[in-house]
């Protein structure tokens, strides 16, 4: 289905960028402690884009993991059950948590937008930067992960009608 | 009968068991059933460091805060909390209950974030430095590799303070370590199960980044609106006792734990008073150039340092506590 | 009613896991459906606050960092010359991998806070050699489980370092009394694994023939070409934190970089070795960090519908002996164990059962230190360990879920003779605390 290649790649293309993420975070916190040691002046910026890299590549990093069932699941129940059946029920168990993720990226949107109104800001240290950029990663991550739970709907569905995998 | 539940930021110690756990237990015998507020600890009501969202939202009625966490969303915020070179515990409740404090802090909460709050604790001055350098004066402060967070932080970069930030949970293994030379946390009584004290030779005082400072708790708008006069005037009232309360406690506590600190192992040292005047010159030029972009800052401003100006004759006249008998 | 209604979440929650929905899915999905009873549509902010509190976590960082360093080791090829050169000096012991991994663990527990991350470190650099030598998967999946939860007990343990402060207890005489009880821990995983080799040669092959015919040179040259790069590696990591040049979050930053560096001068790395590596560290991360988002959603309603006020009030109407309560509340850390990360459950149990024990007059660090090997022995322990959620994510499909479930069990009964120790002889854990008490400064 031509859907299901879409949003599969989508997610595959989000799940890429987040993985050059690792890159700036490691760069960040190494170059903390040459600035501490070597230049003898610590950073104002290293620890907030640690946490904020991390997040994101977290975030933008969950749907990509979904397409490639990397999140975990107990199947000692299951591999006794037909593949139908096991299909039926992440039909039932994915009509659940689609409404969920969508709810959960409404307000993650909701709680974006208010940040960038009110120039919230971390106060965490003397950079002090503002958090919306942050928040849109959360938000982008959850958006994704919604729609690929839509994709693996639809690969079970095709499981029940077809009797194949996708 | 409001059955209502109070958030936190708090996950255990005096601020949970005793402060606000003391609020509830005034307002729940207090109204004679009319309330029945039950505490939650930190992260289950929502965010711990996001209480005044969960009180907005509705999650909880009622918060016990300290409006420091909120410093992200405003600056006018560590006037209200307490900052460096600002009230002592003591100035901190005649400010508020005499100077015109209490109206101004629930007139700024209710505009700018939209929820009822008053006083509800009162916070001890904190000990300045956990160091495994000694500080005394500014000479020694300049680039001295310190762990804070907030105004502070912009502060004491400006003093020339090497500040470094890190999650509350590594800063003991950092202190041990020599990652940071020095961190503040709080008064004598919170700081004991830190450890601090076990990982950093000195303890350097008095605690000029932080004399004193508030706790708060938050209303839901909707909520307090539901309430009859009456029980908001309980509410507050409440409040002011609790504050009275933790002035009295905390105080206590606060001796106990300093005279175990000098009973210990510990070299304590005594700013020079020096470096108290460079901290306030370089503080009154931070609340300076904040006032002059923030309106709320301003009106707070003013008000503080109107007060602060009134209370200089207090040594004048009145006993200094503690040295009656010397 | 609604006082018991969220003792329900739990039943519910292992029924959709065992149903095959994800583990993350199974709790964002209960928490979801319990809070809305209680909150309705507020629910929603609920859980955005606790994906606020995961996600903006510096700490977690060491997450994608330790797991970036293990799989630029292992996909460049390091980690295999590595084992090969403790296999070369090790053959002799039985089950002598086993033990090199689970010191490597033991080493890595001192480096990393967080305890999913030296699970999953261990994980991609010891499964793959284990399974080249045709160690038994229950062997390997144990071993590798056992390695990862000893980052509870060594310092520096963020759950300790949370744990005290939250209750009231000294951090430096938590790590302290948990000294002894860590390395008995420690050293009874690798007496263990060592005798079952010995007693069953076929768990864990030794290879002599193989081994035997590397001559003195070759294999001094192995150990100076392989063990010390790694070795130095190692120290990158344990070292910047011992010198106080890093924080733990940080170090894993610089065995990241160091890593990458240590490939270069292998001259196995590549850009295509980087990419996999980069890609494989996304997803095992986004997956660790979404059961521990997850698990903080789910513990966060469980508290806020009042589930864990209802069982302190159980708990204190009793009548029960004070050494009732105590197993009461030990046993419902274990469970709680089951599936959340170690800091929520301190979170959330401490300041409940702290006035309790403080109440009954127990030692409060021998509680703490109690409290601890619970939940390191929970996060072992099947159906439910985190441990074995985290060692499916790195393994091939291969190990299976019946592997671990086995593998698991004598490391857990090594716990429960710790536990007990720690329970019978309360010296154990308060020994070294009173005597190490005065600090002396030079
Ligand atoms: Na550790
Ligand atoms: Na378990």
């Amino acid at each position: 289905m031509r859907l299901i290649h879409f949003l599969d790649g989508v997610t595959r293309l989000f799940g890429a960028l987040a993985a050059l993420l690792i890159l700036p975070l490691t760069f960040a916190l190494v170059y903390e402690v040459f600035s501490r040691y070597v230049l003898n002046q610590p950073t104002l910026w290293a620890y907030e884009i640690s946490y904020m890299v991390m997040g994101a590549l977290f975030m933008l990093g969950m749907a990509n993991a979904l397409r490639l069932k990397q999140h975990v699941s107990v199947d000692i129940v299951t591999l006794h059950l037909s593949i139908a059946a096991v299909a039926y029920l992440r039909t039932v168990f994915y009509l659940a948590l689609i409404p969920l993720m969508f709810w959960l990226t409404w307000e993650l949107a909701h709680y974006t937008y208010e940040a960038f109104v009110r120039h919230e800001r971390s106060g965490r240290s003397a950079w002090n930067p503002v958090m919306w950029p942050v928040y849109t990663s959360w938000f982008i991550g959850f958006l994704l992960l919604a729609l690929q739970l839509i994709s693996e709907l639809l690969k079970n569905l095709l499981i029940i009608t077809t009797g194949k995998e996708h | 009968e409001n059955n209502w539940r109070m958030a936190t930021p708090w996950s255990g110690g005096p601020w949970l068991e005793r402060d606000a756990q003391g609020f509830v237990d005034h307002v729940n015998t207090l109204s004679n059933g009319g309330f029945n507020i039950k505490l939650f600890p930190g992260g289950t009501l929502g965010s711990a460091l996001k209480v005044t969202d969960s009180v907005q939202s509705g999650v909880a009625q009622i918060s016990h805060n300290y409006i420091n966490y909120d410093y992200g969303m405003d600056p006018t915020t560590a006037l209200l909390a307490g900052h460096s070179s600002g009230l002592t515990p003591e100035e901190f409740m005649l400010w508020m209950y005499q100077g015109g404090g209490v109206e101004l802090y629930e007139q700024y909460r209710l505009e700018q974030f939209n929820v009822v709050a008053f006083p509800c604790s009162i916070l001890g001055t904190e000990i300045f430095l956990h160091s495994n350098k000694a500080v005394r004066t500014l000479e020694d402060f300049k680039g001295l590799r310190l762990r804070t967070s907030g105004a502070w932080a912009e502060i004491a970069s400006r003093l020339g303070a090497s500040t470094v930030v890190m999650a509350g949970s590594e800063i003991y293994s950092a202190l041990e370590r020599g990652v940071i030379d020095a961190a503040e946390w709080g008064s004598p009584e919170m700081n004991k199960p830190t450890g601090f004290q076990e990982v950093a030779k000195y303890v350097i005082f008095p605690g000029i980044h932080q004399s004193g400072g508030v706790l708060e708790c938050e209303v839901n708008k909707r909520a307090w609106d539901k309430l009859s006069d009456q029980e908001q005037n309980l509410l507050r009232q409440a409040g002011k006792l609790s504050v009275f309360d933790s002035w009295l406690a905390a105080s206590y506590a606060d001796l106990d734990a300093f005279e175990e600190l000098k009973a210990g192992n510990n070299e304590l040292v005594e700013l020079d008073p020096s470096f108290i005047s460079a901290v306030l010159k370089e503080t009154k030029a931070w609340e300076d150039s904040h006032a002059k972009e923030n309106t709320w800052f301003a009106k707070v401003l003013a008000s503080q340092r109107a007060f602060k100006e009134k209370i200089q004759s207090w040594p004048e006249y009145r006993l200094q506590i503690g040295k009656t008998e010397s | 009613m609604g006082e018991y209604l969220s003792l329900l979440m739990f039943p519910a929650l292992i029924a959709l896991i065992f149903l095959g929905l994800q583990i993350s899915f199974a709790m964002m999905l209960s928490a979801a459906a319990f809070g809305y009873l209680v909150f309705e549509n507020v629910v929603a902010y609920q859980l955005l606050s606790k994906i606020e509190e995961t996600a903006s976590n510096s700490v977690l960082a060491a997450v994608p960092l330790f797991i970036f360093m293990g799989a630029m080791l292992e996909k460049s090829g390091i980690a295999e010359r590595l084992f090969h050169a403790i296999h070369l000096w090790t053959r002799r012991l039985p089950g002598g991998i086993g033990v090199g991994t689970i010191l490597l663990g033991t080493i890595f527990a001192a480096a990393s806070g967080v305890v999913g991350a030296t699970e999953a470190v261990i994980g991609l650099l010891a499964i793959p050699i284990m399974l080249k030598h045709q160690y038994d998967k229950r062997l390997l999946s144990g071993v590798i489980c056992a390695s990862g939860s000893l980052g509870t007990a060594i310092p520096p343990s963020i759950t300790v370092i949370v744990l005290g402060p939250v209750a009231g207890v000294s951090v430096g005489q938590l790590f302290n009394g948990l000294l002894l009880p860590g390395l008995l821990m420690a050293g009874l995983f690798i007496l263990y694994v060592i005798l079952a080799a010995t007693l069953k040669p076929s768990l864990a092959p030794s290879d002599h023939e193989e081994a035997a015919a590397v001559p003195l040179s070759e294999k001094l040259k192995l150990t100076v070409t392989a063990l010390l790069p790694a070795a130095a590696l190692i120290f990158t990591v344990l070292g910047t934190i011992l010198l106080g040049l890093a924080t733990p979050t940080e170090a894993s930053a610089c065995g990241a970089v160091g890593a990458v560096l240590l490939s270069v001068l292998y001259r196995s790395c590549s850009l295509s070795v980087l990419w996999e590596s980069v890609l494989r560290t996304v997803n095992i991360s986004a997956m660790i960090l979404m059961i521990v988002m997850a698990g903080n959603m789910f513990a966060g309603i469980f508290f806020a519908t009042g589930g864990m006020g209802t069982v302190q009030s159980l708990l204190m109407d009793s009548g029960l002996n004070r050494y009732a309560v105590l197993a009461m509340i030990l046993l419902i850390a274990f469970i709680a164990g089951f599936l959340l990360d170690m800091m929520s459950v301190v979170l959330i149990i401490i300041p409940v059962a702290m006035p309790i024990v403080r109440l009954l007059g127990f030692d409060e660090i021998w509680f703490c230190v109690a409290f601890l090997v619970i939940l390191q022995t929970s996060y072992l322990t099947p159906p439910l360990a985190p441990s074995i959620f985290y060692l499916r994510a790195i393994s091939p499909p291969s190990i299976t879920l019946k592997h671990m479930y086995a593998g698991v069990i004598p490391f857990i009964l090594i716990q429960i003779m710790v536990l007990t120790a720690v329970l019978a002889i309360p010296e154990l854990a308060t020994w070294l605390p009173e005597k190490l008490t005065q600090t002396t400064w030079s």
